[in-house]
């Protein structure tokens, strides 16, 4: 077989093979795109969130175990508000609707930070946004975090600003503190927070939510891709760990509010796509 | 004249006493050229060959394997089964309840009928980009005299939406609710439950509650109303 002919039949089979690859791939995603494709953030500074679209992967993970063990489960006083932009024409408004978030869950603690509304039921439970009260902070904020003024969607300067202005308007002191970020994420930081009924500010590269479905012995993760720069709301702490035939493994997540509309909350694990971690202080 | 009629002439001529065992060796070694000749010949076009053909046939093969994978089959019905992914619609906020959309449609559509006295009730729908179909509404509700929230959400069955999916995918027990099977699961402190009933795929989630035969109620209540 000569050189000619082996080329010509490699190249051949190639050819042949892409519509192949084309069936296989489309649709069917990594479960996992943790640290796939996620550029280098040199300034964080720059780094604009447009609010990444959810998107199913189709990917289901069953994790069949022996026993399991929640080491912690905790999470801010009932829970935070899932707040997500079903507006005609507010786009790329992620910032603004976490920023929304924040407000919301602070309503309950800081009289009328959302004005002439209560956040939360009696019983502590948060509300669901209305059109008015929320929609009315949402449109605020989203003016105010000067979203898609000089570029797309927010900076995290541009998120940090605009509800500043707001609280302080409300009559509120804000402060912004770093639990960490990538691989110096600082659990014990954020842990505390959420004790101290904190919550923390997420700006994440394209990353993963997960659902947790429970079953008998088993627990089923489901992925939701997000497919681009987003800020979410972080408002709990869950670690677990099973015994499987034939091996262990050990998962931490952070709750959180995705400010999307589906699915509105989930499970985040931090990793390198994770740009910054803040937990707002009001006093 | 050719140099080889050249040369049998000059045999011929000059060297009668072993010319027929001469002209005979030059027979034989003018056919065992001849066959070499043809041999290389051969060789050559089967080269040819292998270097097209071959190549030509494993493409053949391979698109014989793929393309009816790839393909819509002609002699089989066109499904009208539609998948969207979030580029594809947007969740906006619907000036109908379920309720309201069902009876200006003309279309049996299940719902919790808890409007009169609901504390809260935000409707949604998912909104096709571009056309602006609805595939389908997303309502949450609390009822007011329980502070029970649920949310419904619907689409035709036809129609599934990459989100929806994942619910889907995570229900992994089943519950027969009057010959209507219930797929359900409980989703963290949620309960979610998906079943089809008519034209429709329906989601349920019971909010902060796990206790799944208050599900099994609900579902229920929605089918029998």
């Amino acid at each position: 077989m000569n050189k000619k002919f082996r080329i010509s039949l490699i190249l051949s089979l190639a050819l042949a093979s892409l519509p192949a690859c084309g069936a296989w791939t489309d649709g069917q995603a990594t479960v996992d795109r943790d640290d796939a494709y996620i550029a280098e953030v040199t300034d964080a500074d720059q780094v604009r969130y447009i609010g990444g679209q959810p998107i199913g992967l189709y990917a289901t993970e069953q994790i069949n175990y022996v026993s399991k063990v929640i080491v912690e489960d905790i999470y801010t006083d009932g829970d935070a508000p899932e707040y997500y932009d079903n507006s005609a024409d507010m786009t790329n408004s992620c910032g603004a609707v976490s920023g929304s978030i924040a407000v919301g869950f602070y309503d309950k603690y800081y009289s009328n930070m959302i004005p002439d509304w209560d956040s939360y039921y009696p019983s502590g439970i948060y509300r669901k946004q209305d059109a008015e009260h929320v929609g009315a902070l949402k449109r605020d904020l989203y003016a105010r975090m000067q979203t898609n003024v000089y570029g797309d969607g927010v900076t995290e300067d541009d998120f940090k600003n605009g509800l500043s202005s707001y609280i302080n308007e409300r009559g509120y002191n804000v402060s912004y503190s770093s639990v960490g970020s990538k691989g110096s994420f600082n659990y014990n930081l954020f842990k505390e927070a959420i004790r101290n009924n904190q919550v923390t500010v997420l700006f994440t590269q394209p990353s993963n939510v997960y659902r947790i479905g429970i079953l008998s012995n088993a627990d089923v993760v489901s992925s939701t891709y997000i497919s681009g720069n987003h800020i979410m709301v972080a408002f709990g702490y869950y670690e677990v760990k099973y015994i499987m035939n034939g091996g262990a493994r050990h998962e931490i997540y952070l709750r959180v509010c995705t400010a999307w509309g589906e699915p509105s909350r989930g499970f985040y694990k931090v990793g390198s796509y994770l740009v910054d971690a803040v937990t707002v202080k009001i006093n | 004249m050719s140099e080889e009629k050249k040369f049998r002439k000059l045999i011929q001529n000059h060297d009668v006493e072993n010319r027929d065992k001469i002209l005979n060796e030059l027979n034989a070694a003018c056919l065992q050229d001849f066959d070499a000749e043809k041999m290389e010949k051969r060789k050559s076009s089967k080269r040819k060959f292998m270097a097209v053909f071959l190549p030509v046939g494993a493409v053949a093969a391979c698109l014989a394997i793929t393309l009816p994978i790839v393909l819509p089959k002609k002699n089989e019905p066109q499904s009208n089964i539609r998948t969207f992914s979030s580029h594809e619609y947007s969740i906006k906020a619907y000036d109908q309840n379920i309720k309201e959309y069902a009876q200006a449609n003309s279309k049996n559509i299940l719902y919790f009928d808890w409007y009169d006295n609901a504390d809260n009730c935000t409707t949604d729908c998912y909104s096709e980009n571009g056309t602006q179909a609805v595939l389908g509404l997303k309502e949450y509700v609390v009822n007011g005299n329980t502070g029970e929230a649920v949310e419904i959400q619907f689409t035709d069955i036809s129609i599934y939406i990459d989100v929806l999916n994942e619910i889907s995918d995570i229900c992994k027990n089943e519950y027969v609710v009057n010959s209507v099977v219930l797929k359900w699961v409980v989703d963290d402190i949620n309960l979610n439950g998906v079943f089809e009933y008519g034209d429709y795929r329906y989601f349920v989630t019971l909010e902060r509650n796990t206790d799944e035969n208050r599900l099994f109620e609900l579902v229920e209540s929605l089918i029998n109303n």
